[in-house]
């Protein structure tokens, strides 16, 4: 497989994942077969440089909490290298040793969840003082009130329990804890979903300014592609299992080229009433999709069954990254069709 | 024990409470049949323990002048037949059994404990074979395995209570293995994984705290059946040797001489009867309290009272539509629920909605605004404490306002449809959904089973789910989410309601999937005439689907008009606060708006402007009185603004307009909480 889109030079990488694979076990179809195999990562490639934010979007099962998983070493894949921080994953032996824990950190969606609900916010922030260093305990406490003030807490909120705070409050100790080992690289596993728009933007902007301040780089896996555009430097869409597109994300979120990454955009809903909206072609869901005389494969593209664009290459072989123009590749045996209509097109490329 | 307190209508954020161990006294305090059987057992703990302070009698030996003595002042219980004190063997028996006890659940706790945390953190082979090994164990009657280990080492309650032990120690094996297993999958494990946290760590700092509580009732309720084990052994022989008293051998004696004298077995049984009681009360006692606390925002049912004339209604807002006859309309409208130390509070306070014929009215606020709370209280399903007032409900013709339960229950699902947020934990996994979807139509309305099935086929044509004879049959697990909403809005219009109430009905889903269902309802909206509530927080799908707008902040209606026009050009800074939160699929340009601060719990809202603290041009006015709803005279919008009328707000556009002279030039950007 060939290599993803790389915006800077191999030594600026803080991250590259090589045709990454993950698969679960499933149930069994009968008490007698083996077990099945869920493909959740299929031959992903991702590169992220020292200070950039690289954004993982997708749809739920597309796999993005599954590579962010596999870079954490929460869960080992199949196939495929994975290189954080300097560390090869390959190389560890079971789990990953403290000092990649202190070079990789990770801050997750529900932060009532990844907070243990029965230590307060000092405790929180100690722990991995403690796990990490060998300070005394008023180092670190001094340490735990400096983390708080980093992401815009005070000292009132030392002895609240995470259920006591606000989504935004909980998000932000969950950051501080984060920020406790002074890592290179975070995994953001949909941080701001599980908030409220107003808050929402309070905590990307105040990831930012900890990413300017400390050249920290981010893997950030969500699912709002327009606030994908503001929060990262560049941007990879995944379907189930696969990358369809990565570049720039102006370019991806502005000009998508992948059929895939197009009906995606087209569906996120803007917060402008339709009256308003400058005139657009008709949209035509539901056109018939071309018969190409095959069916979908395993080995085939996943979204064979929705592509408006499919030929026969697609049902049998996922096809390699070409470039494209302004920035970044799409995977699309029909690249060349998918080319030709501009961000305006989209609709009518799709319906055509 | 891991309470908490949704986030729907009460933050408990702020305020400075000091969280810890008061909390958990005050709430040991107000259960308080735990307080009355903790006291009961504390008492015969406390006279056994202390027996021969109480009691100047030995327990084995007596006078035979007093044999069978009834009960008098010497022998408060009376005397056995060797002229022993009954109370004084009772004080000295209950020494023996909670002895026994506390080696029994010690032993269960020592063996079952570390083990159920090892291999159920570790898994696996070690597992598979340790579970075996255990329900092997488990099978066998704990009776016989005492009977052969005494016949292996020797008689002796020690011997037979470790045995009783060692069997507890499988049940709090498998208890605390699958509570580990559970545990295991916590995010919180995974943070702490990515701390380096090692094993250790986790399982016995965290993982053993967090799920102490079910251990903690467990041991309590073993230890009641272990003071019955005991009585048991004793009673048979296998117990404490004579002349030792136990509650057990008192029985046995009493049962030898019971047509003598009867009374004997009394004191015994009672003794066993109110100990164990009285453990088993504590142990229920302990579950409520470490169980999670009842949360505003929950369902239930509620009726709604009508509101005594006491607030003055404000007055009638305009009619966006006013050419279309009123589905529902919903006047001074108030929930509030009890809170602990402050009474009564009001979480959505004297809220006026109108919706019309084939209207789709977006209600909009963040977590906390009460926008959830007023649309299920409309429909009585509100969680008990709750109270519901409103000056009127009509829905048409009809007042619902004050109806009783079996009423509303009429309503509901009939006149008006109800969808919610998360598609698949509202449909019974076990049954079809066609069976689910038939039952709801022939709960309201007089249909065969054949017609039901014919109709309900036809609602799931109708909402676009493929194939509908086929999926009729499947169980729920087998739809998307996508495709389990349809089943619920199919569901949902099944009586052919007047009104559709949807509940973030497409925030659990993609967005490619969201697009197809608000395609739905807005088709429903313009074929049918359906008047929709759309519930969201999500102004994209507002803008999408919505005819008008309703904005709510802090339990207020704050803003009202159609959507077109609101989104232009707002009148309450809050809704403008909102639009500008909103990221766009637009280039970046600097850091992102948003409104400083965060929504007021319900006891902390001001008596002026609710939004005042986080407002970019707030005046003091603004802080001095309640603010009405105020229509503001062009095509039925209105706003909750001392200065609705002279701010100029620029909406969705991009280009910021000039507000006026000397205030900032659009809503805030702050980022401290």
């Amino acid at each position: 497989m060939t290599a993803a889109h790389r915006p800077t030079a191999p030594d600026d990488d803080v991250l590259t994942v090589e045709d990454l694979w993950v698969t679960f076990k499933g149930g069994r179809r009968r008490p007698w077969s083996a077990r099945t195999l869920v493909p959740a990562v299929s031959g992903a490639s991702l590169f992220l440089a020292q200070g950039r934010t690289l954004g993982l979007v997708g749809e739920s099962g597309s796999g993005k909490t599954t590579l962010g998983r596999a870079v954490l070493r929460l869960i080992t894949p199949d196939r495929g290298a994975i290189t954080a921080a300097g560390f090869q994953l390959d190389r560890f032996r079971g789990g990953a040793p403290l000092e990649y824990r202190r070079a990789v950190q990770a801050v997750f969606q529900d932060p009532l969840g990844s907070l243990d609900p029965l230590m307060e916010v000092r405790q929180i922030l100690d722990e991995p003082l403690r796990i990490h260093f060998d300070l005394d305990s008023r180092q670190r406490q001094a340490r735990v009130r400096e983390l708080l003030e980093m992401v815009g807490l005070s000292a009132a909120h030392l002895t609240r329990y995470p259920y006591e705070l606000s989504g935004g409050q909980r998000q932000r100790v969950a950051i501080a804890k984060a920020l406790a080992v002074d890592p290179r690289l975070i995994v953001l596993d949909e941080p701001v979903s599980a908030l409220d728009v107003s808050v929402q933007s309070q905590i990307v902007n105040l990831l930012d300014d900890i990413r300017r301040d400390r050249g920290i780089s981010y893997l950030f896996i969500a699912h709002d592609l327009a606030l994908v555009r503001h929060a990262c430097h560049d941007v990879a869409v995944m379907y189930r299992g696969r990358i369809m597109e990565s570049g720039p994300a102006d370019r991806v979120c502005g000009a998508p080229r992948h059929p895939y990454t197009r009906l995606l955009f087209d569906a996120v809903p803007e917060p402008v009433p339709r009256a308003m909206r400058p005139p657009r072609p008709a949209r035509r869901f539901d056109a018939p999709l071309p018969d190409v005389g095959t069916g979908p494969t395993p080995a085939g593209c996943p979204f064979f069954h929705r592509c408006p664009l499919r030929t026969q290459a697609c049902a049998t072989a996922f096809p390699a990254p070409t470039a494209v123009p302004g920035g970044g590749q799409i995977a699309c045996f029909a690249a060349d069709r998918a080319l030709a209509g501009g961000p305006s097109s989209t609709v009518s490329a799709l319906s055509r | 024990m891991s309470e908490t307190i949704s986030g729907t209508a009460q933050s408990p954020a702020g305020r400075g409470r000091r969280p810890g161990s008061g909390r958990l006294v005050g709430r040991v305090l107000r259960q308080r049949a735990l307080v009355a059987w903790g006291a009961i057992v504390g008492v015969i703990v406390l006279a056994v323990t202390f027996a021969a302070l109480l009691s100047p009698y030995d327990p084995n030996t007596g006078t035979l002048a007093d044999s069978f003595a009834p009960p008098s002042w010497e022998h408060w219980l009376g005397a056995d037949r060797n002229g022993r004190d009954v109370l004084t063997r009772l004080l000295y028996g209950g020494q023996v059994a909670l002895l026994a006890a506390v080696e029994a659940v010690g032993i269960a706790m020592a063996v079952g404990v570390p083990a159920g945390l090892v291999i159920g953190y570790v898994g696996g082979w070690l597992d598979r074979i340790l579970m075996r090994l255990v329900d092997g164990v488990m099978s066998v009657p704990f009776l016989v395995l005492a009977i052969a280990v005494i016949a292996a080492v020797g008689r002796g309650l020690p011997n037979a209570m470790a045995v009783v032990g060692l069997v507890y120690a499988m049940s709090v094996l498998r208890l605390v293995r699958g509570e580990v297993l559970a545990a295991r999958e916590e995010l919180y494990v995974d943070g702490l994984r990515v701390s380096g946290a090692g094993a250790r760590r986790i399982l016995f700092r965290h993982i053993l705290a967090n799920i102490a509580p079910p251990i903690i009732v467990q041991a309590t309720l073993m230890f009641a059946t272990a003071i019955i084990a005991e009585a048991t052994l004793s009673y048979l022989g296998l117990g404490v040797t004579q002349p030792t008293a136990s509650w057990g051998s008192m029985l046995a004696e009493a049962q030898a001489t019971i047509r003598q004298n009867f009374f004997l077995a009394v004191p015994p049984g009672m003794a066993i009867f109110i100990t164990v009681l009285g453990i088993n009360q504590i142990g229920e006692g302990m579950r409520d309290l470490f169980s999670r606390e009842i949360t505003v925002g929950r369902l239930g049912l509620n009726v709604v009272r009508r509101a005594e004339p006491e607030r003055a209604v404000s007055e009638p807002v305009p009619s966006a539509l006013p050419e279309r006859p009123v589905a529902l309309e919903v006047r001074n409208l108030s929930v509030s629920f009890p809170q602990h130390g402050h009474g009564r509070v009001e979480v959505v306070r004297g809220v006026d909605l109108r919706l019309h014929r084939g209207e789709l009215l977006c209600l909009v606020g963040e977590s906390g605004s009460g926008k959830s709370v007023t649309a299920m209280s409309m429909l009585g399903l509100v969680a008990h404490p709750g109270l519901v007032t409103a000056s009127s409900i009509r829905l048409a013709d009809q007042e619902i306002s004050g109806l009783d339960f079996a009423a509303m229950r009429a309503i509901r699902g009939n006149r008006i449809g109800v969808v919610f947020q998360d598609p698949l934990g509202s449909l019974n996994p076990t049954f079809t959904v066609g069976n689910q979807v038939c039952e709801a139509i022939r709960e309201h309305r007089d249909v065969s089973r054949r017609q039901a099935r014919a109709l309900a086929i036809d609602l799931f044509d109708r909402v676009g789910i493929p194939n509908p004879a086929q999926r009729f049959h499947d169980y729920p697990f087998q739809f998307s989410g996508g495709m389990a909403q349809r089943v619920m809005i199919a569901m949902a219009l099944s009586c052919d309601p007047e009104v559709l109430v949807a509940d973030e009905p497409t925030t659990a889903l993609d967005v490619t999937v969201q697009k197809q269902i608000l395609r739905l309802l807005s088709d429903l909206r313009d074929e049918r005439g359906l008047a929709i509530l759309l519930i969201t927080h999500d102004l994209g799908v507002v803008a999408e689907v919505a005819d008008t707008v309703a904005t709510m902040y802090a339990g207020q209606l704050v803003e009202y008009g159609p959507v077109a026009e609101v989104f232009a050009q707002p009148r309450h800074p809050y809704t403008q606060g909102l639009l500008d939160s909103v990221p766009r699929n637009e280039a970046s340009n600097g850091p992102l708006a948003s409104i400083r601060g965060v929504v007021p719990a319900p006891v902390d809202w001001p008596i002026g402007c609710h939004f005042a603290d986080r407002c970019d041009f707030v005046e003091e006015p603004c802080r001095h009185s309640p603010v009405p709803l105020t229509g503001l005279g062009e095509s039925g919008r209105a706003a909750r603004c001392v200065r609705a009328g002279e701010l100029r707000l620029h909406g969705i556009s991009r280009d910021r307009l000039d507000t006026h002279a000397g205030v900032p030039s659009a809503a805030g950007s702050g980022t401290t909480p």
